[in-house]
């Protein structure tokens, strides 16, 4: 191709590129270049156009980070992707020790099916976050945060009275998991001092600071006794084309959530479907279909990873009655071969990553098929 | 920068390992600069070999920089004009506690770091992103191009870090009481200095009154709950088993029992912030009483206000003890325009006493102490809302809001 060919078909796409930005509503417009100042990087999701959401509790705030990662992968089916060792890679890349990185999320950009995963090098409060890509080649390449387009949303304290009569509160909120569904970005926050936790609903582009009061989740059991039920982890699903979120409380019940009712201020109750025995308790979860039917797929501290349809989700009764099983609700499956998952997310139709913690501790990211 | 010289400022986006992967761009590379290399044999100068070397930078910035000398001007040109290949000719791999360096260094990934090229002066100067650590070795490789140039490589070894004695230690651990609800929620373990993330759960321990270890008695999130100085840890009893009517509870029943006694255990090789472990563990017995399952009631609380005119402290006695780190931030003393009052806050006789110092004397009038409704006896139950709600039996309730309790200072000769 000669030179001027070159020039006059990439003047002609900046052309079509240009026009097609100006029609289509621009989430990364709301975006600003810059440095963002992250203390921390914990939590991930994606949200719209490769844009990924980071969520920092040291900084008290959730970042939209434009990954500039648009390129649609050519095929349905994502490249696999695996990484052996991956906690022992990231630190060689970051000149450290193994011991000295912790790996905090990892999630699955679904246009391109490249991996990210967020990093702390360094284990006091002065850790410095990294955030990796891992393309389907096992190749790790750092998100430089110089000069990205990105935009920050701080996470209001909860307000006290005592606030202006002492030095800093230690009061902190952790997030503990981040998701965007329906043009916002959810968020769990669990308190390191009053036993509650927040959902927050920002919407996104972020624009006016959240409402601080949130929504307060609560748990019933049996219909009768009420408790503030803090938010392991959770994922947006739609019942009836009405968008929920599926939530699974640390105390271990799983509740689904109406998202019209996640209004600041709202006291909501989740409906339980299904209630986690001891041990299963809920680390990460992802909802895919599979001939024809949804299904919920839930890692949990038992090193296990659980099978849920969810089909009945919708006409889930609330469960009102001491339970005798091992859960009870929804019925699920054990995969037993999937052992050790600690982090999960969906790759592809057919296909999850998981992260996956070897009995001596090695961190593995692998692609497996959805069971 | 002078006339002629090529100075080139380039991050390097993608790294590569110095593994099999990075051969079919050398020997494509090769063959382009194969001319070059013969006509410089040619020109018949001499010049001196390659030299890696480590940069040696001042103290304060810690910078870890690695650098390759004497390179030939024409292999670098080409180079030049292709950044980001850079990490493939010249790179750095580290690691610690190498047994066999072959092994190690293997398809190792590389540092990621940004590059510098001067052509002129023969120089690639390779900027690693994170700072030197002690007890690393850097294992610096030049492939460089051409058919006659063999592969350069240099290590270099920081020395381990010096063994401290550790001064680190658990300052408190609260509640202080020695007989806690069955539903106790929370324990606050208070440091000295800042401490390590990602291994709390593994150096705490419940022991029964044999000193058998309790299993999964406590909330483990991979978050872990620190304040933000990482010197407060917060650990919540396992929720499941404090509610009732779930199936961890139904199943397991409570984790405390009311009647017997438990030891509470922080094991000393916990590593602070520095990597240091602990001076020493921490232990702490208590026994079990009955659950507590009633909202603090602060029309209940004894007030002893302070004299007129002084700074002395206006002290609160609470029935019971209440949470330690909220009662640091949720209650304030207001005057009458509403305005806090500056001054000092002190809890203390196990966590049932509150009071205020302030910095300026106290004024006739009336001043009121605002309370937080979020506050939390130790079973988590709020001055707005027990811990468990009988949905039955309660109508409504709301930790928000703040509960306003009014005090007036006394003049010295009324007391």
């Amino acid at each position: 191709m000669t030179r001027t060919v070159r020039f006059a078909l990439s003047a002609l796409v900046a052309v079509a590129l240009g026009a097609t930005s100006a029609l289509a509503a621009d989430p990364s417009a709301s975006l600003k270049t810059g440095r963002p100042d992250i203390k921390s990087a914990g939590p991930l999701a994606f949200g719209p156009d490769g844009i990924l959401l980071v969520g920092d509790t040291q900084g008290a705030a959730v970042f939209a980070i434009d990954s500039g990662d648009r390129t649609p992968a050519n095929t349905k089916t994502m490249a696999p992707i695996k990484v052996e060792d991956l906690g022992g890679k990231i630190a060689a890349k970051l000149g450290t020790d193994a011991k000295k990185v912790t790996i905090n999320d990892v999630v699955v950009n679904p246009i391109s099916g490249k991996a990210y995963v967020s990093v702390s090098r360094g284990t006091g409060p002065d850790a410095t976050p990294v955030i990796f890509r891992v393309a389907a080649d096992g190749k790790l390449e750092e998100l430089s945060l110089d000069k990205v387009k990105f935009a920050k949303s701080e996470i209001p304290n909860a307000p006290a009275p005592g606030a202006a009569t002492k030095g800093a509160s230690q009061r902190a909120e952790s997030i503990t998991d981040l998701a965007y569904t329906d043009g916002r970005v959810f968020l769990a926050g669990l308190s390191n001092e009053e036993f509650s936790s927040r959902l927050l609903a920002i919407p996104f582009p972020f624009g006016d600071q959240p409402d601080g009061a949130g929504v307060e989740i609560y748990h019933g059991a049996h219909g009768r006794l009420e408790t503030k039920s803090p938010v392991r982890t959770f994922v947006a699903y739609s019942i009836n084309h009405e968008p929920y979120l599926l939530a699974a409380y640390t105390c271990t019940p799983l509740v689904k959530v109406p998202v019209a009712a996640l209004k600041p201020g709202a006291h909501v109750k989740g409906t339980t479907i299904a209630e986690l025995g001891n041990r299963n308790r809920p680390l990460d979860m992802i909802v895919y279909q599979k001939g024809g039917k949804d299904y919920l797929l839930l890692a949990n501290s038992s090193r296990g990873v659980m099978k849920i349809p969810t089909e009945k989700a919708d006409k889930a009764e609330a469960i009102s009655a001491p339970v005798r099983t091992e859960t009870q609700g929804l019925e699920y499956e054990k995969i037993a071969a999937m052992q050790g998952v600690v982090q999960l997310d969906k790759l592809d139709e057919g296909h999850a990553l998981v992260l996956i913690q070897s009995k001596d501790g090695t961190l593995n990211l692998e692609t497996v098929e959805l069971p | 920068m002078s006339a002629g010289r090529t100075l080139l400022f380039f991050s390097s986006g993608i790294e590569k390992t110095g593994d099999a992967r990075v051969r079919p761009f050398l020997s494509m590379l090769s063959v382009v600069l194969f001319a070059t290399t013969i006509h410089n044999a040619e020109d018949g100068t001499v010049s001196r070999p390659p030299k890696i070397s480590k940069v040696q930078s001042d103290s304060e910035s810690a910078r870890l920089e690695f650098e390759v000398r004497n390179l030939d001007p024409d292999v670098l040109r080409p180079l030049a004009r292709f950044p980001e290949r850079l990490a493939e000719v010249f790179f750095v791999q580290a690691a610690s506690e190498i047994k066999d360096p072959d092994a190690t260094f293997r398809g190792l990934p590389s540092l990621i770091g940004t590059y510098e090229i001067d052509v002129s002066r023969g120089l690639i100067r390779f900027r690693a992103r994170f700072p030197e650590e002690a007890g690393m070795t850097y294992w610096v490789s030049y492939r460089s191009v051409g058919p006659s140039v063999k592969p350069i490589e240099a290590t270099f070894t920081t020395p381990a870090a010096k063994r401290v004695a550790p001064t680190t230690v658990v300052t408190r651990v609260s509640p202080a009481r020695d007989v806690l609800p069955e539903n106790l929620l929370k324990l606050y373990i208070e440091f000295s200095a800042p401490m390590s993330f990602g291994q709390a759960y593994e150096h705490l321990k419940l022991l029964d009154s044999e000193g058998k270890a309790l299993d999964l008695p406590f909330l483990e999130l991979g978050e872990e709950l620190w304040d933000p100085r990482r010197m407060r840890f917060t650990l919540l009893f396992d929720p499941g088993r404090i509610k009732r009517g779930l199936k961890p509870r139904e199943e397991l029943g409570p984790v405390l029992e009311a009647g017997k006694s438990y030891t509470f255990v922080v094991e000393p090789d916990w590593n602070d912030a520095k990597g240091n472990p602990l001076k020493t563990g921490f232990r702490k017995s208590f026994r079990v009483g009955p659950p507590d399952a009633t909202t603090p009631d602060p029309a209940s609380w004894r007030f002893e206000p302070p004299a007129l005119n002084s700074t002395e402290p206006l002290l609160i006695r609470f029935p019971e003890p209440l949470d330690r780190a909220m009662l640091g931030r949720v209650l304030a003393v207001v005057d009458g325009a509403d305005k806090p009052l500056v001054g000092k806050i002190a809890i203390g006789d196990e966590e049932t006493t509150w009071s205020f110092a302030p910095e300026s004397p106290w004024l006739p009038g009336r001043y009121a102490l605002l309370v937080d409704k979020s506050l939390e006896d130790l079973a988590g139950n709020s001055i707005g809302r027990p811990f468990e709600v009988d949905v039955f039996k309660v109508e409504k309730t709301s930790s928000d809001g703040t509960v306003r309790l009014k005090f007036e200072p006394i003049s010295r000769s009324s007391r």
